[in-house]
């Protein structure tokens, strides 16, 4: 097999390419330095001979030309530094401590006015501040800042105006020999160390010192796209922010540079051997390339380098050759390390340029993909197909992989190409044919075990995509998933993604599933797809056992047989419960396996889902009486059903549960006191516990009771007869007393109260509350003659009759008591009968006597008012309106007051309307006489 | 500092003479990793890790022991919230380097720096050098956590940089930030010397 671990390589990436530029021609001059401007249009050389040049430099895609635009001698010595300002369209040109602002385009221009011996200059990343180094004394240095301003602003086209806006002075006894901006900061570089410079306030510090005997260079490196520059020393790159904290690792120059270039993303270090490329970020050598002829530095000699600030073109010299470099477009370096199988730069490359933006990147990502898929690299490939967009890359393109699953989504793979690098997918055995010898090709074991890597790969990626925006064919997908999974004996996500939201197509997987032994996920799929039929019967097969579900799992604990089981119950109750789903035919087929595999799962259907109520019943009549039991409670306390049938049913069925429960010499019709003592104790209350020495009602037994009579007390929709036959004669004391009582037969409740379970309390308040006081004599007369040779209950008579005598009458209490009543027992009670009796014909006596009283007062008064007359003449006019009455009917008052009938009906009849006599309160005495009344 | 997962982030530097044993420390705290031959580090190195339970993220500076980078050193003890100078048990010179750290730390470092002193390689304590009752006495009139560690066996080392996230300062408010560096001077810029001639 060929090694798909991608080891360390040799850099063998082309990030830059060497394009010979120019060749000095002077015979007594070498180059001295060379810049670019800021789009790398324009080539600067100073040469040690004062000369200034500019070259334009044209390109296209395959050719590049360097053509001289300018020549000017500006100066007697060497040109030691050019700065471009193309913000003034201008160049500044360091010569022999002297800063010339030139024409960027002629060259004509003059020197920076007032300053001399100027070290070291540096352009800030706008290309319009201009700082320069110079010495202020023997033991300080100076840095001042200029803007340049040029065009109508200053003096003439030709001269530039330069403004200094900023100085610091350093205390510092040697040159500065690098000046950067990095922000609003300055850094400086001297021969002993770096210094980070506020220009505004003049503060600095230092960021570190270098040994006496640090090799030159000792620079500063501008990294102008990011903030940041790089500090040299040694073998060391130090990179900083603008608060000059260091920010990554340093990076290691395989040997002590000659110059340094930062250009995009990497940096150049010119080194005796030829130009290393490092990555910046993470200082890995992405490229060696050798000198070129000409240019290969002698012992001791210069090369000096410049980039250009759009990091487009970066030009080393030696003595009299200039080379460009041009970096290769990342687009391309990516391409061509996945061509080189250089995957991990090639990655790192797509993700840096990924964050900043690059739309090639995903490209990247994509056919990195389907490279590392066809170097067996399944984990890898997924994990890198996942930071492609579905606008780019479809999770369907991996279909090929697994034609076979695939099959019924062929037509709807996409064309695409790429960038070109990889095979056409293939099926995944071929795959392996392809990448692996004949030796590894013939262990099946290692085969096997790189498809389970390559599914279990492909799987989890199908899985964390398929939700994706922008997913398309996801149903094949989701078929995949399930294909995948099952062949992976993955159970527990089979089951769960099965089970939950998904389009595979279940004709698709439903072979597979089946030869797999995986009926749990099938019949998910099926009632997912709405099949419940198909669905139901893979439950149904699971649970009576003639499906066996596999156990084989990856995690090696799948669940048992009998979970399995118990999982399709409850998934194929949970389906039948959807009455949108299941056909309420299908339910009812579907139920007798149901009630038969598991009655608490079918009463929770029958209760969460409308059925037919008879045949419910009818299938429940011959199935389960427990269940027929519950169900019917379910229909008459939930449902509250108004079928009499049903009360009467739950009834009987309660009845009988309940004598089911009852020990069986219990349940027989013995009536003896004896056994008088189980007695549910109260009417309309919960059943009471046993007295102790029967004791033998479970739980269950008084659950039953209790509900029976809830049902007996507040239903009046059961037939009392059947229910009643069926209890009588047993134990069921309590239930008979209600029926009893609800059919009138008092005599019957109160002696099943009074004699069979001796319960006095229970006999006193039915009769108080349901047979009226000829219920008291009836239990009293029950007491004194009990029957069946029983001794009369004195004892019991008299306590009721101490409770309960002043309500009755004392003849036919007396006339029940009867001959063979104790007179001591019966003392208390007869004696105060004969009290109340004595009492009563008293007060009686006084009643009368009051009453005659009140009736002679009244005839009295009605002698006196029959004695009063009243004269009515033409004259008599009515107090109230003052007509005359005449011969209209009127009214007189008490008082004597006469009003017409008119009058009378609007005034109160009780008060008098001319003097507001209440007659009521203060009624009329015979002495008073009336007023207007004449008496004939 | 407070990063926005709620987890503190601090500057730990890691000091000490060349060969102690500063980057397989580092390494065995970050990657659970050892290598017998570790090449020297130049310059520095930097990594992260995070510890949760304390909820603390390390920017770890690992430095060179090279005399030669000395200088560097303090670009990278300057701010830093904790640092573990590292000196070598079987080597005595390592360990008068190491006091020469703990002075210059002392001298220029953060005056809030937390500082452990890590005894590494107490898997070869056949060929010790520096008594452990020496290292503690110092650690301890210094007021420096010490640990002697084994990144070879994985001892203690866990447990300095424990230790350190445990004593970290808390951030109670935002505190005004610190100068990256010494100030060395600081002077008004001098007023602009008219010239002879205008500019």
């Amino acid at each position: 097999m060929n090694d798909p671990i991608n080891m360390a390589q040799p850099p063998a990436r082309t990030a830059f390419q060497l394009i010979p530029a120019i060749e000095h021609k002077g015979q007594k001059s070498v180059v001295s330095t060379v810049a670019l401007d800021s789009n790398g249009q324009h080539l600067y050389v100073g040469t040690s001979d004062g000369q200034f040049e500019v070259y334009r430099i044209s390109s296209s895609a395959t050719d590049l030309r360097v053509v001289l635009g300018a020549r000017r001698h500006v100066g007697k010595k060497a040109v030691a530094g050019i700065c471009h300002l193309p913000a003034a369209l201008r160049v500044a040109a360091l010569i022999d401590g002297v800063v010339m602002l030139l024409d960027e385009q002629t060259l004509e221009g003059h020197p920076l006015p007032g300053i001399k011996g100027v070290s070291a200059m540096g352009v800030n990343a706008a290309g319009e501040a201009l700082a320069v180094a110079t010495r202020a004394s023997k033991k300080a240095v100076r840095v001042l800042l200029y803007t340049i301003i040029a065009g109508s602003a200053a003096a003439s086209s030709l001269t530039a105006t330069a403004l200094c806006f900023a100085q610091a002075d350093i205390a510092e006894t040697l040159l500065v020999k690098s000046v950067s901006f990095l922000g609003r900061r300055l850094v400086l570089c001297t021969a002993r160390r770096y210094m980070l410079l506020e220009p505004k306030t003049g503060s600095y510090v230092e960021l570190f010192g270098l040994p006496e005997d640090a090799p030159s260079p000792t620079a500063v490196i501008p990294i102008s796209q990011a903030y940041q520059a790089m500090l040299v020393m040694d073998q060391v790159g130090i990179v900083v922010n603008g608060d000059g904290n260091p920010t990554q690792s340093a990076l290691t120059f395989p040997s002590s540079p000659l110059c340094i270039a930062a250009c995009g993303l990497f940096i150049l270090c010119a080194g005796p051997d030829g130009v290393h490329v490092l990555d910046r970020a993470g200082g890995d050598e992405v490229q060696w390339m050798p000198y070129p002829d000409g240019l290969h530095p002698s012992p001791g000699q210069k090369i000096v380098a410049a980039t250009s600030a759009s990091s487009n073109c970066v030009v080393l010299a030696g003595f009299r050759k200039v080379w460009m470099y041009r970096p290769v477009a990342l687009e391309e370096q990516a391409r061509q390390l996945l061509q080189a199988g250089q995957y991990d730069q090639a990655l790192q490359l797509a993700n840096t340029c990924s964050l900043a933006g690059a739309p090639w990147a995903e490209t990247a990502f994509a056919e990195a993909g389907f490279l590392l898929l066809q170097e067996l690299r399944f984990t890898d490939a997924m994990q890198t197909l996942q930071r492609c967009s579905t606008s780019l890359f479809q999770p369907l393109e991996l279909f090929p992989v697994f034609p076979t699953e695939t099959h019924a989504w062929k037509g709807e793979l996409p064309t695409k190409q790429y960038w070109g690098l990889h095979d056409p997918l293939t099926s995944l055995p071929t795959l392996l044919k392809a990448r692996l010898n004949d030796e590894d090709a013939a262990d099946a074991e290692l085969i096997t075990s790189l498809q389970d890597d390559a599914k279990r790969a492909v799987a989890d990626y199908l899985l964390q995509v398929r939700n994706g925006e922008g997913v398309e064919a996801k149903d094949g997908i989701d078929t995949l998933i399930v294909l995948l999974l099952a062949d992976l004996d993955r159970a527990a996500e089979l089951e769960h993604f099965c089970g939950s939201s998904n389009s595979a197509t279940v004709g698709q997987v439903e072979g597979r599933l089946r030869s797999h032994d995986r009926f749990l996920p099938l019949a998910a799929l099926y009632a997912g797809a709405g099949q419940s039929s198909k669905a139901l019967s893979i439950w149904q097969g699971l649970a009576d056992g003639s499906l066996t579900e596999s156990q084989a799992d990856t995690s090696g604990t799948g669940p048992s047989h009998e979970d399995n089981r118990a999982l399709a119950l409850r998934q194929a109750a949970a389906l039948l419960r959807d009455e949108e789903r299941v056909e309420t035919a299908t339910a009812l087929q579907c139920l007798p396996w149901l009630i038969a595999a598991s009655p608490e799962l079918a009463l929770g259907l029958l209760e969460a889902r409308a059925l037919p109520e008879d045949e419910i019943l009818d299938l429940l009549r011959s199935s389960s009486q427990a269940l027929l039991l519950a169900f019917l409670q379910h229909l008459v306390s939930v449902q509250g059903t108004g079928r009499e049938d049903l009360h009467t049913e739950l009834a009987l069925v309660l009845g009988q549960a309940a004598l089911d429960l009852l020990p069986a010499s219990d349940a027989s019709s013995d009536q003896s006191p004896a056994i008088t003592s189980d007695m549910v104790q109260h009417q309309g209350g919960a059943a009471a516990q046993p007295d102790g020495e029967v004791g033998t009602c479970s739980e269950l037994l008084l659950q039953h009771r209790s509900s029976l009579q809830s049902l007996l007390e507040t239903s009046d929709l059961y037939r009392i007869g059947p229910v009643l036959g069926q209890l009588r004669g047993t134990r069921l004391w309590q239930e008979q007393v209600i029926l009893l009582r609800k059919v009138g037969d008092h005599l019957a409740a109160l002696r099943i109260l009074a004699l069979v379970v001796g319960d006095m309390d229970a006999a006193e308040e039915y009769c108080g509350k349901h047979a009226g006081p000829d219920g008291f004599l009836t239990l009293l007369d029950m007491l004194l003659r009990p029957g069946d040779s029983r001794p009369p209950l004195f004892v019991e008579a008299c306590h009721l009759l101490a409770a309960q005598g002043a309500n009755l009458d004392p003849m036919r209490v007396l006339e029940s008591l009867g001959e063979d009543m104790p007179l001591g027992l019966a003392f208390p009670t007869l004696a105060r009968i004969q009290r109340e009796r004595l009492h009563r014909r008293r007060h009686t006596s006084v009643i009368r006597s009051l009453n005659r009283s009140v009736g002679l007062a009244a005839a009295t008064t009605r002698a006196e008012v029959m004695a009063c007359r009243v004269v009515a003449s033409e004259e008599r006019a009515c107090r109230i309106c003052h007509s005359r009455v005449g011969s209209k009917m009127f009214a007189v008052y008490p008082n004597g007051v006469l009003a017409c009938f008119k009058c009378f009906r609007s005034c109160h009849p009780s008060k008098c309307p001319v003097t507001g006599r209440q007659f009521d309160e203060m009624p009329m005495s015979s002495s008073e006489q009336w007023a207007d009344l004449q008496l004939s | 500092m407070i990063d926005s997962g709620g987890l503190q982030q601090a500057k730990l530097v890691l000091l000490g003479d060349m060969g102690a044993g500063k980057s397989s420390l580092v390494l065995r705290f970050v990657k659970g990793q050892f290598f017998d031959y570790q090449e020297s580090t130049i310059g520095a190195a930097f990594l992260t890790k995070t510890m949760p339970e304390q909820h603390v993220k390390f920017e770890i500076w690992d430095t060179a022991g090279q005399e030669r980078y000395h200088s560097l050193a303090p670009m990278y003890y300057r701010g830093a919230a904790a640092a573990v100078i590292v000196y070598d048990i079987t080597n005595q010179d390592s360990f008068s380097k190491a006091k020469n750290w703990v002075k210059e730390l002392q001298r220029q470092g953060n005056p809030n720096m937390l500082m452990a002193l890590a005894g590494n390689k107490a898997d070869l304590a056949d060929s010790r050098a520096v008594t452990k009752e020496e290292a503690a006495a110092y650690a301890e009139e210094n007021g420096l956590a010490f640990w002697e560690t084994s990144a070879k066996t994985n001892v203690s080392v866990l447990e300095v940089f424990t230790d350190l996230a445990t004593r970290l300062p808390r951030p109670s408010a935002p505190q005004p930030q610190q100068s990256s560096g010494i100030t060395l001077t600081e002077q008004p810029p001098a007023s602009t010397r008219k010239s002879g001639c205008c500019t």
